[in-house]
């Protein structure tokens, strides 16, 4: 019992917390303060991440170790720049609350405890925590007619998987007669492989394809990425993803390890399907955060390659693809909201020209949507890369070739919008402004996503030696 | 009564829950067919629990009372939402999203 190694999440909780109670005693108005508190609230977190020792928290129901410091960094660092998405976005909505932002801190707190889950208990309660507010955020605009109905899909599918999930657990905990993802790996070294665990198996990888929007449970992302308020789809794309991912590690590779014949070969399927379907579906797409969704529903598909590829070099490549996702989610949906604010739209045919408005907001898009294409040098081209290595070395080749024509596919998709910014004539020939701190930050995130498929080095050093420990 | 009596009972139930939440129309039956693929999972967990002597899987199913309860307010709050700007509780009408 040492409640010490929970130090992030309670001050990620205590901040959100806060400002709850700050709303009752500010005055209405802006509310770009509440953003400021709640990025020195992360960046708080951020700072105790290093001095964190290693070991259980909380009745063994949390793990604290180098995969789930790896994870919260990423959240971290995602929550801010999500922090940021939304002091832009809220100029543009009417009645405008602070608990937006406390509720975007406790769905980050809920993910950083997913990432040290560790018993079948902690990980679903902390799941659901996560589910449960990110429902709220994606319904949060009350009379907007789609984005009620983008949080009703949302709140249907995500239970319907958390049911699929749970029943999952039961039939693990039912062939095993334990919670503890240890003590399920322990268990199956002795315990042959029966009809419930099968089942538990599959079940329970079903529930967890909602959170990673993968095939079957996929249904839900394109309307919610469309339909949600813009920071809050970069928040499902970005951090909610690696929640996913953190999790199948934690749960297949760690807990189910021992057993891994019985579900590499169902993931493999799984993950070619989705692969097939995300990236043909994004191609007639005409409104950018639609795209958005299809083509995170094609990387869902490549992140699972590397988790059937169920290696420690799959593990790493996963970790690595994350990070460079969410700087290239980040740059991509600063400039999506920047546009937004001006113009008023999403479509796809609006961006034409966009070069000659807005220089700096079309080069952020160029870079954020190749990296997440897999362009080379960008940082999504190495991760993607080390995604087929792994996939290759475990003799996954149709799988890899799958992935191969999908690549080119999505960069087709990609370079359409992108030609549409670059050689189109704008309809409206006025320039879009782009603020000074605005203008900082799009150089920051894509001088990261270049860097990191220049120089990848030493962060691919350190997800390989994080990846040792996951089985 | 063996555990298979008790898991089947769960499955059936689960199953009319799944059937349920894909079929009908009205979002307040998904609702309902939500909270039934729950209570069917704390069947099949309590009857584990009970046949493997262990507490955990007892303590499981608190738990997941407490999260179906917060999943189907959430649910019902978001359905008043959608009933105010639409006037409807009917799945088929909520399609403003194409393309």
């Amino acid at each position: 019992m040492n409640l010490l190694r929970l130090l992030p999440e309670f001050i990620m909780l205590g901040t959100a917390f806060l400002l709850l109670v700050l709303e009752l005693f500010l005055p209405r108005g802006s509310r770009k303060g509440y953003a400021v508190i709640g990025i020195l609230g992360i960046a708080a977190a951020a700072i105790s991440l290093p001095y964190q020792d290693f070991g259980p928290a909380l009745a063994e129901l949390f793990l604290q170790d180098q995969l789930s410091i790896y994870f919260k960094w990423l959240f971290c660092i995602s929550g801010v720049l999500i922090l940021y998405i939304v002091m832009l976005y809220e100029d543009t909505v009417k009645n405008w609350r602070g608990e937006f932002y406390s509720l975007i801190l406790f769905a980050l707190s809920g993910m950083m405890m997913l990432a040290s889950a560790s018993d079948f208990v902690g990980f679903y309660v902390s799941l659901e925590f996560v589910a449960v507010c990110l429902y709220v955020l994606a319904a949060y605009l009350t009379e907007s007619r789609v984005t009620s109905e983008a949080g009703l899909k949302y709140l249907v599918t995500g239970a319907l998987a958390s049911g699929f999930l749970i029943y999952g657990i039961s039939f693990i905990y039912g062939a095993t007669g334990a919670t503890g993802f240890a003590e399920v790996a322990k268990a199956l070294q002795t315990v042959e492989p029966t009809g419930y665990l099968v089942l538990g198996i599959v079940l329970t990888v079903l529930g967890l394809t909602f959170k990673i929007s993968s095939i079957p449970f996929h249904v839900w992302a394109p309307d919610v990425y469309q339909g949600a308020p813009t920071p809050v789809t970069a928040l499902l794309a970005a951090a909610s993803k690696s929640a996913g991912f953190v999790v199948i590690l934690r749960v297949l590779f760690g807990a189910l390890g021992t057993v891994k014949g019985e579900w590499v070969a169902f993931i493999a399927v799984i993950s070619g399907i989705t692969l097939l379907f995300g990236n043909l579906a994004a191609m007639p797409q005409k409104d950018l955060k639609r795209l958005i969704a299809y083509a995170g529903i094609g990387s869902a598909g490549y992140l699972l390659m590397g988790v059937a590829a169920a290696s420690e070099m799959g593990a790493g490549a996963i970790m690595y693809y994350l990070l460079t996702y969410i700087f290239g989610i980040a740059g991509t949906f600063i400039s999506i909201v920047v546009f937004y604010n001006s113009e008023g739209t999403d479509k796809i045919e609006s961006y034409a020209g966009l070069y000659k408005r807005a220089p700096l907001l079309a080069f952020s898009l160029f870079i954020g949507l190749l990296s997440i294409a897999g362009f080379p040098p960008l940082g999504g081209f190495i991760a993607k890369f080390y995604i087929f290595m792994a996939a290759v070395k475990e003799g996954l080749w149709v799988l890899a070739f799958i992935g191969a024509m999908m690549a080119i596919i999505a960069m087709y998709y990609f370079l359409l919008v992108i030609k549409s910014m670059y050689l189109r004539q704008p309809a409206n020939e006025a320039p879009i402004q782009v603020d000074m701190m605005t203008r900082g930050l799009l150089y920051f995130v894509n001088a990261v996503t270049i860097l990191l498929g220049i120089y990848p080095g030493p962060v691919t050093d350190w997800v390989m030696s994080i990846a040792q420990g996951v089985f | 009564m063996t555990l298979n009596h008790y898991l089947i009972l769960s499955f059936i139930l689960f199953s009319i829950g799944v059937a349920g939440v894909l079929l009908r129309r009205n979002i307040i039956i998904v609702l309902m067919s939500l909270e039934l693929i729950f209570n069917s999972v704390n069947i099949s967990l309590a009857a584990f629990a009970y046949y493997l002597k262990s507490i955990t899987g007892t303590v499981f199913v608190v738990f997941n009372i407490t999260v179906a309860a917060a999943e189907v307010a959430i649910g019902l709050a978001i359905l008043v939402a959608v009933y105010r700007t639409r006037k409807t509780v009917n799945v088929e009408e909520l399609k403003d999203m194409r393309y």
